[in-house]
């Protein structure tokens, strides 16, 4: 009988090894090279006399003499020289140790075996004895670490530990243990003593990377075939200081925040999220309940509001995991559709009392570049100059013209009157963020405590925002169970400023003051009379705001995580959590009788008693969520399964109510209780909604030999929104993956770490629904009949309403290489978004103006890369530089539309060619086929130098004079060709230094302000100053036409949505600077009594450099951030 | 130990298997701010609530609170001259019906109001529908009569807006009754219901309302019965039975009532004689003429006294809770203070035409106030805080019972025994009985009974009905009314495009 042992092994150390060696041998026969070797005598002196043959000749001879087996692997011997020995009645360790001397080979003996392997030079081949070595794989904190793998370094001996962490190996003392675990620092454990030994691993950030947490589980990356990226804390911290939000947006290009030009940069305002582009449709009729397109937050394993997010203290995120294709978001099915975003905190490490501290201080500097406003001089020439003291006070005596203009001449040229308007309101805030963390306990009992305030004080005179929280998490192990609870409180107060809205400052004329003679504020800031009786009476905003306005909102919640995990067997895991959250909210706006809203309300009218009106409104919102579930792990020989099965179920109810008073007798109220009436004619209003959710999702990753990859989940859920008839929808995906470096011939080569393709396919859902769609709901309105309150059906009940459903498709690259120094990441990919929840136009004899369907399509297509480029990397004395740039695009385009939408442009016609309004803005029209950032706009060929009038082109290319709605062609995107970050972080002797710059290249951009300032322009208020620029007299070449000003605001042609005012938007955006540094000196530290200490300065959102000028943050203006942290241990 | 753990987990699988298996009812959640029709039907009030629902939607200014009875309807017929200033409409309507789809002038403000009847009748007509698609099921509700009378009230009262919209929209019967007209809907649900002709429609609305008839035998105004508080409200009045609450409803005599109205359009004068003149039979118990007393010295400071409705003698109504607020703006100086002047006077030269100088017709003498050369129709004036009178107030009639005595001089075969029905309420009037000399041909006859139309309607919105049934060429009041297509409204653009019609 032959026996076929050979291949590249390690050390054999006893019999009982043998067996498995031979199991392990058996799997791999097929593809391993083989060599055969038959035994024919048994004498245990060897005599050889050969010269120059290959050795296997030698081992033949052995064997033959000895009954010796011999293992080898065929390439290995192919490495060795050709020998030449004479020996007589020599031993076998003496023929042996001839057969290798100068060849890379060594051997071992078991038994009646030698093995061939390569020599390993630091290690002493000694096979004689063994120990067996028994020990613990912990992590930091003292939790086990089942599945951890040991390996006797140098060998591929190895084991894995056990439910508890528990291990044994035979090895000698002075071997050393590579302990390793996805996540972890790999650990080399020396072996000194037979005793049990303790090995803990320490959670690397880096090695974070090789994580995907997709909240249900944690994966290996390199097993992966999803798109995912994970973000460490430190990153998020080096990305900016502001939010969570700001620093992920400069981190992934494709997680945008889409800029509001009308709100800038106040602080109460929650950010509209996008994932990988829009596929919802604007929301026409109040469908959804918030953002439709905006991705799903999951915050230790719950689903979570954006506006926690947003407030969350950033020095508790251990990392942050953003799920793109279907291969990563499927487990979250139905709701996943627009991405998910999964934020993990970190959880308190073992040990005596620790205590993390770190402190912000924040400034936040109103930014008003982009804003052109003339000064008083200015302004006053411009309306002497266009006739605004002759022709349009036609019913004012030239007597009051005149006398009008000298006052104004006196105050802005005598006086020197030049009000800044602009800065009236504005200030610089200074706010303050703390945030201590308390930890600490033993292998048993764990605990933890945060406490965070932090108090943004926006750019406008009282906006601010404040957030208190503490939190304390408690962990506790029995055997292989683990019980952990996470109790936190939040509390939220957000005032927005009483000066109300930045535009009416704007447009203030600079020959105005706000203040009189005597430094009282004025109520009015200046008139233009109209006729002898009339005029046009401008309040002066800053009066109400020293009126006791009061605008604020605030929340209080609580919520309760409770998780248990229960390590069945060492590769089987169950978990079982729970979560609870409650919030309540609260909301007040009054403005008190003197406030400018009410001069209408007189004696005369009936409504003097009126005046003054408080909002109030109140809130609540609950969620009870609970998963339970189970990880699988099994390796047989190069195939490893990984399996989950989770089920979820949740509940999550929220309601409103709102209260309006009217009537209270003087400014200084203090409650809504204080008002004399209800609203007139009003009644309270209420809003609710309620969801219920039940599902299962399983996955399975099979992967062979670290090589082949394969992903495979499938969900199903149902949820109390949709239909009875279509509850349930069926989510799956699929994912395969290579990982070339792997591959033999890839490593060769030597130059890459990681070379990784993958791709995946699946179905994902959006459930963004209102929650009674499919219902049909009757509600108490306004109607009283006969003494009875009427019920009346608010919609047409649809009962087949089902899931909206995206399909998504993912081809990507991931690569490392040139030693770690370069890594690039490229994805590809496609979104088509159908069944999407629509109002469809009805006939009206249905008797409902429309009702909600399943219709429409959209399709995402896009591409990310990203590249970082590791300059150097010098451990020694801690310098290194990176480089990385990012960029992705994304193209949508509608492909199936609903006849609401075709209602939907005519009726944004008919206001587009409505002669009374005055448009600022193109308004959007939605078409199939076409893009829905599109700007519809008429094709302008400028200005006639001539005529001064602008002159049009039709669609069918004849030239006009005349705008009309039905020439509106597509004159751009507001979605940009590119946009991305380019960044740089470097590091010295504990200095580092980053910088991320965002940038846009190839969108479009409607200049709103050359519309609203330049051209349809009364004349009364101020201007742009670009306005001097404008078409004057025939021959002015000019972009702008003529202004014209006149005493009635009807008689004004104003300039309607044309290309002229599209521009290029091309910008590159410094969002964040950051300069640290980290103190090095130990015995600094020591005498400072500290672990730790870092400190920071930030500027964010620092310069923008861009194609437009236009005045960005209409009603609230945007801030530069700058701050100051510091971050310590003790 | 492995099995012991099996065990285990199969356990844990097999509870969670079975909260699985009991979701479904978990997951059909209940909202707070509104009501789920099967929560609402619970109980027979559920019921009287969406009828509330539906005669509260009915009385919007869009519909019968103003524009289809005492505005737009009325400015048709020629009753005022509107005086517009402002956003206002209705000086467009008088001027050039400028309605119809196909005339280039036309007016958007105008169509936006025609289209409003459609979009709100059927709109109700759907609230209806959910009505009757479930009480079927939920008969177990019901106590008493209450089920049978209040679904032949919701089927009668769907018939009768069928009725007005087939007036509206569908050709006058006798220009063309094979014309496509209007779709009779009778389910709640997301699907076109087909067009039918207006000789179907008529039949259809006909067959609806003796259903409903067979339905309401137990009304109690019909029974003289007190009702229960599901079938009306509980309102007290010390001159009348508590079974006259049921005129707020769709009541049993209402859809004779209507019974008559329908045969009448479709030209059957023997079969609307018939239940003219059952109710009319009941006149003296069930709609009393208005009492002299509740007339007199109108003007007078107890003004808020008075019966200006006559409702003793409506058949139906409908109690319109904002009407004092809104009837001021149109019929009286406070209007011209208004942002948008919508004042409607009629001038000397009509209302003496209509009234034919007659000073002591109580219509002529106490429903009118002088407004510049002027008047203004004082019918629906509200009288201020008379909780007594309360019964006078918010009163908008629907069906009167003179309608009845009208429909019954022009149905009679005998000339003569139609002229004494129109006599009946002449002498109610104050006005003398015509006299053989006066009238003697059917032609004579028709033409009296058209001038009563003219003097009793106003503020109702019937006459436009009259001269589109009679189909006249040219309208007495009105000398821009040149085209007998402007009776037939058009259907909004919406119905074409989304209904496929």
């Amino acid at each position: 009988m032959y026996k076929f042992y050979a291949k590249k092994l390690g050390v054999t150390p006893s019999y009982a090894y043998k067996i498995l060696l031979m199991m392990r041998l058996t799997t791999v026969l097929l593809i391993a090279s083989i060599l055969q070797v038959s035994a024919a005598s048994y004498g245990q002196k060897i005599s050889l006399s050969e010269t120059n043959v290959p050795v296997q000749v030698i081992f033949k001879k052995i064997r033959a003499q000895t009954g010796y087996d011999f293992f080898f692997d065929r390439n290995l011997i192919l490495k060795t020289n050709p020998v030449t020995i004479h020996v007589k009645n020599a031993e076998l360790s003496e023929v042996l140790k001839i057969c290798f001397k100068n060849s890379p080979l060594t051997y071992s003996l078991d038994e009646k075996t030698v093995v061939v392997k390569e020599a390993v030079a630091s290690l002493p081949i000694d096979t004689v004895r063994r120990i067996k070595v028994t020990g613990r794989v912990l992590t930091t904190n003292g939790d086990p670490l089942p599945m951890a793998s040991i390996l006797r370094k140098g060998t591929k001996v190895g084991t894995t530990a056990g439910v508890n962490g528990e291990f044994s190996i035979q090895a000698n003392i002075g071997d050393i243990l590579l302990v390793t675990s996805v996540g972890y620092e790999p650990y080399n454990y020396e072996i000194r003593s037979t005793a049990p030994a303790r090995i803990e691993l320490k959670e690397s950030p880096e090695m974070l990377k090789d994580l995907v947490v997709s909240g249900f589980t944690t994966r290996r990356a390199e097993s992966f075939t999803g798109s995912a990226i994970t973000v460490t804390r430190d990153e998020l911290l080096k990305a900016g200081s502001q939010n969570i939000l700001q620093s992920l947006k400069n981190i992934d290009p494709s997680f945008r925040i889409i800029e509001n030009l009308n709100l800038g940069s106040d602080p109460n305002n929650l950010p509209e999220i996008v994932l990988r582009g829009r596929s919802a449709m604007p929301d026409l009729a109040g469908t959804f309940s918030g953002n439709p397109n905006q991705p799903l937050f999951i915050l230790d394993g719950f689903e979570t509001t954006l506006q926690r997010i947003y407030d969350l203290d950033m020095n508790r995120i251990k990392s942050i995991t953003i799920l793109k294709d279907a291969a990563a978001k499927a487990v979250y099915g139905a709701k996943a559709g627009n991405g998910v975003v999964v934020v993990e905190t970190v959880l308190p490490t073992r040990g005596k009392l620790q205590v993390n501290y770190s402190a912000n201080v924040t400034v936040e500097a109103p930014d008003l570049t982009g804003y052109n406003v003339m000064n008083a001089k200015e302004k006053l020439d411009f309306e002497k100059s266009h006739g605004m003291y002759d022709a349009p006070f036609s019913s004012v005596t030239a007597n009051v013209r005149e006398a009008l203009y000298n006052q104004r001449y006196q105050d802005a040229y005598v006086k020197g009157i030049n009000t800044y308007w602009l800065s009236q309101p504005l200030r610089t805030g200074i706010g303050q963020r703390h945030s201590v963390n308390l930890e600490g306990g033993d292998d048993y009992m764990r605990y933890g405590a945060t406490f965070f305030t932090n108090n943004i004080s926006g750019a406008m005179k009282g906006s601010k925002r404040g957030t208190l929280s503490g939190s304390t998490v408690l962990s506790y192990r029995y055997k292989n169970l683990l019980f952990r609870n996470m109790m936190e409180i939040n509390q939220n107060k957000a005032n927005n400023s009483p000066y109300g809205n930045f535009a009416d400052y704007v447009k203030m004329n600079p020959y105005w003051t706000a203040y009189d003679e005597n430094g009282q504020l004025k109520r009015i800031a200046g008139e233009y009379p109209l006729s002898s009786t009339t005029s046009d009476i401008y309040y002066n905003p800053m009066y109400n705001a020293s009126l006791n306005v009061i605008n604020r909102s605030s929340y209080q919640q609580v919520i309760d995580n409770f998780q248990v995990e229960w390590t069945v067997l060492k590769n089987l895991r169950l978990k079982g959590s729970l979560g609870y959250t409650q919030q309540t909210n609260e909301s007040d706006d009054f403005r008190p009788p003197n406030h400018t809203d009410f001069n209408g309300y007189t004696d005369v009218n009936g409504l003097i008693a009126y005046k003054g009106k408080w909002t109030k409104g109140n809130g609540k919102q609950q969620s009870l969520e609970s998963n339970v579930g189970g990880d699988y792990n099994l390796k047989l020989g190069r195939h490893a399964f990984f399996t989950n099965l989770t089920l979820n179920i949740s509940d999550i109810k929220s309601n409103s109510n709102t209260v309006v008073a009217e009537g209270f007798g003087s400014d200084f109220v203090s409650d809504i209780s204080m008002a004399n009436y209800y609203q007139r004619g009003g009644s309270p209003g209420g809003a609710d909604n309620h969801t219920r959710s039940i599902g299962g999702v399983g996955l399975l990753n099979y992967t062979f030999d670290d090589r082949f990859l394969f992903d495979a989940s499938y969900r199903t859920s149902a949820s109390s929104i949709y239909g009875k008839d279509s509850r349930w929808g069926q989510f799956w995906s699929l994912g395969t993956g290579w990982n070339l470096h792997n591959e033999k011939f890839i490593r060769e080569l030597n130059v890459f770490q990681q070379f990784k393709i993958r791709g995946s396919v699946g179905y994902t859902g959006s459930q963004n629904a209102d929650s009674y769609l499919t219902l049909a709901t009757y509600n108490y309105g306004g109607v009283t009949y006969d003494g009875t309150k009427g019920a009346s059906l608010m919609a047409l009940p649809n009962p087949n309403l089902s899931w909206q459903k995206n399909l998504d498709y993912n081809g990507g690259i991931d690569l490392v290489m040139l030693k770690n120094k370069i890594a690039i990441r490229f994805d590809l990919y496609q979104r088509e978004t159908s069944n999407l929840l629509q109002d469809i136009s009805a006939a009206p004899s249905m008797g409902f103006s429309t009702f909600r369907a399943n219709i429409g399509k959209t399709i995402n297509v896009g591409q990310e890369l990203s590249v970082r480029y590791q300059v150097f990397n010098n451990t020694k004395n801690r310098s290194y530089l990176n480089i990385s740039v990012s960029g992705s695009r994304n193209k949508n385009r509608l492909t199936e539309i609903s006849d609401a939408f075709k209602s939907y442009n005519e009726k944004s016609d008919e206001q587009a060619t409505n002669e009374d309004v005055l448009f600022t803005k193109p308004v959007a029209r939605f078409y199939e086929g076409q893009s829905m950032t599109a700007i519809w706009a008429m094709q302008s060929l400028g200005i006639d130098p001539t005529s001064g009038r602008e002159l049009f082109m039709t669609r069918d290319g004849k030239l006009t004079y005349n705008w009309a709605s039905n020439e509106l062609v597509i004159v751009g995107d507001t979605e940009p060709k590119i946009n991305g970050t380019i960044g740089f972080n470097m590091g010295y002797k504990g200095f580092s230094l980053s910088l991320i710059c965002s940038y846009r290249i190839g969108s479009q951009f409607y200049n709103s302000t050359l519309a609203e300032k330049v051209e349809n322009v009364t004349g009364r208020l101020n201007l742009d100053t670009r306005i001097k620029d404008a078409w004057k007299q025939p021959g002015d070449v000019s972009i702008y036409r003529a202004p014209q000003v006149s005493a009635y605001l009807n008689s004004i042609n104003y300039t309607k949505p044309t290309s002229r005012f599209v521009q290029k938007n091309d910008e590159l955006y410094f969002s964040t600077v950051n300069l640290g540094y980290e103190v090095q000196s130990r015995k600094l530290l020591n005498s400072l009594g500290l672990n730790y200490l870092k400190a920071t300065l930030y500027a964010n959102e620092l310069l923008r450099i861009s194609s437009v000028t236009t005045e960005r943050g209409s009603s609230y203006p945007f801030a530069r951030n700058f701050s100051f942290a510091l971050q310590t241990t003790f | 130990m492995k099995a012991l753990y099996l065990t285990k987990i199969t356990i844990l699988m097999g509870l969670v298997l079975v909260a699985l298996s009991s979701c479904k009812k978990w997951l059909d959640v209940q909202p707070e701010t509104r009501l789920v029709q099967s929560e609402l039907f619970k109980t027979e009030g559920g019921y009287r609530d969406a009828m509330a629902g539906v005669y509260g939607g009915l009385s919007s200014t869009s519909l019968y609170g103003r524009e289809l009875t005492f505005a737009t309807m009325d400015v048709l017929a020629g009753y005022y001259t509107p005086i517009n200033s402002g956003n206002t409409a209705y000086y467009e309507f008088f001027n050039s019906y400028p309605y119809k789809r196909d005339n280039a002038s036309k007016s958007d403000k105008c169509v936006t109001i025609v289209d409003g009847f459609w979009t709100g009748l059927y709109g109700q007509v759907a609230q209806l529908n959910g009505i009757i698609q479930t009480i079927d099921g939920n008969k177990k509700v019901f106590s008493g009569d209450n089920y049978s009378t209040l679904k032949g009230e919701a089927i009668g009262l769907r018939a009768f807006l069928h009725l007005d919209l087939l007036r509206m929209y569908g050709s006058s019967y006798v220009t063309d009754p094979m014309q496509k007209a209007i779709p009779f809907v009778d389910t709640l649900s997301s699907q076109v219901t087909k067009l039918m002709t207006v000789d179907e429609a008529c039949n259809k609305i006909i067959q609806e309302l003796q259903r409903s008839l067979a339905l309401m035998v137990n009304d109690p105004i019909k029974q003289g019965r007190a009702p229960s508080d599901i079938l009306a409200s509980a309102v007290a009045t010390t001159t009348l039975a508590a079974y006259h609450n049921r005129r707020y409803h769709f009541n049993y005599y209402a859809v004779k009532a209507a019974l008559a109205r329908a045969y009448l359009w479709k030209g059957d004068k023997a079969n609307a004689l018939r239940y003219a003149k059952e109710i009319i039979a009941e006149q003296p118990t069930r709609f009393p003429w208005v009492l002299d007393a509740n007339l007199t010295s109108i003007g007078n400071a107890l003004s808020y006294n008075k019966d200006r409705t006559f409702t003793t003698e409506h058949i139906f109504a409908l109690n319109i809770r904002n009407l004092e607020l809104d009837v001021p703006n149109y019929f009286s100086s406070a209007g011209s203070s208004a942002q948008n002047q919508n004042l409607l006077p009629t001038t000397a030269t009509v209302k003496n035409r209509i009234y034919e100088n007659n000073t002591i017709d109580p219509r002529n003498q106490y429903l009118f106030t002088s407004y510049g050369s002027s008047f203004f129709s004082t019918k629906l004036y509200q009288d201020q805080e008379a909780l007594a009178q309360i019964w006078f107030k918010n009163q908008m009639p629907i069906i009167r019972i003179s309608e009845m005595y009208y429909i019954a001089a022009e149905c009679e075969p005998d000339m003569a025994t139609g002229r004494n029905w129109l006599n009946v309420i002449r002498q109610v009037r104050k006005l003398s009985a015509l006299t053989s000399v006066e009238v003697n041909t059917t032609t004579q006859l028709m033409n009296q009974i058209q001038k009563e139309y003219e003097k009793e309607f106003i503020g109702e919105g019937q006459l436009w009905y009259f001269y589109k049934r009679r189909d006249l060429a040219t309208l007495p009041n009105s000398r821009l009314f040149t085209n007998k297509a402007w009776y037939t409204f058009d259907m909004p653009d919406e119905e074409y495009t989304n209904g496929g019609r």
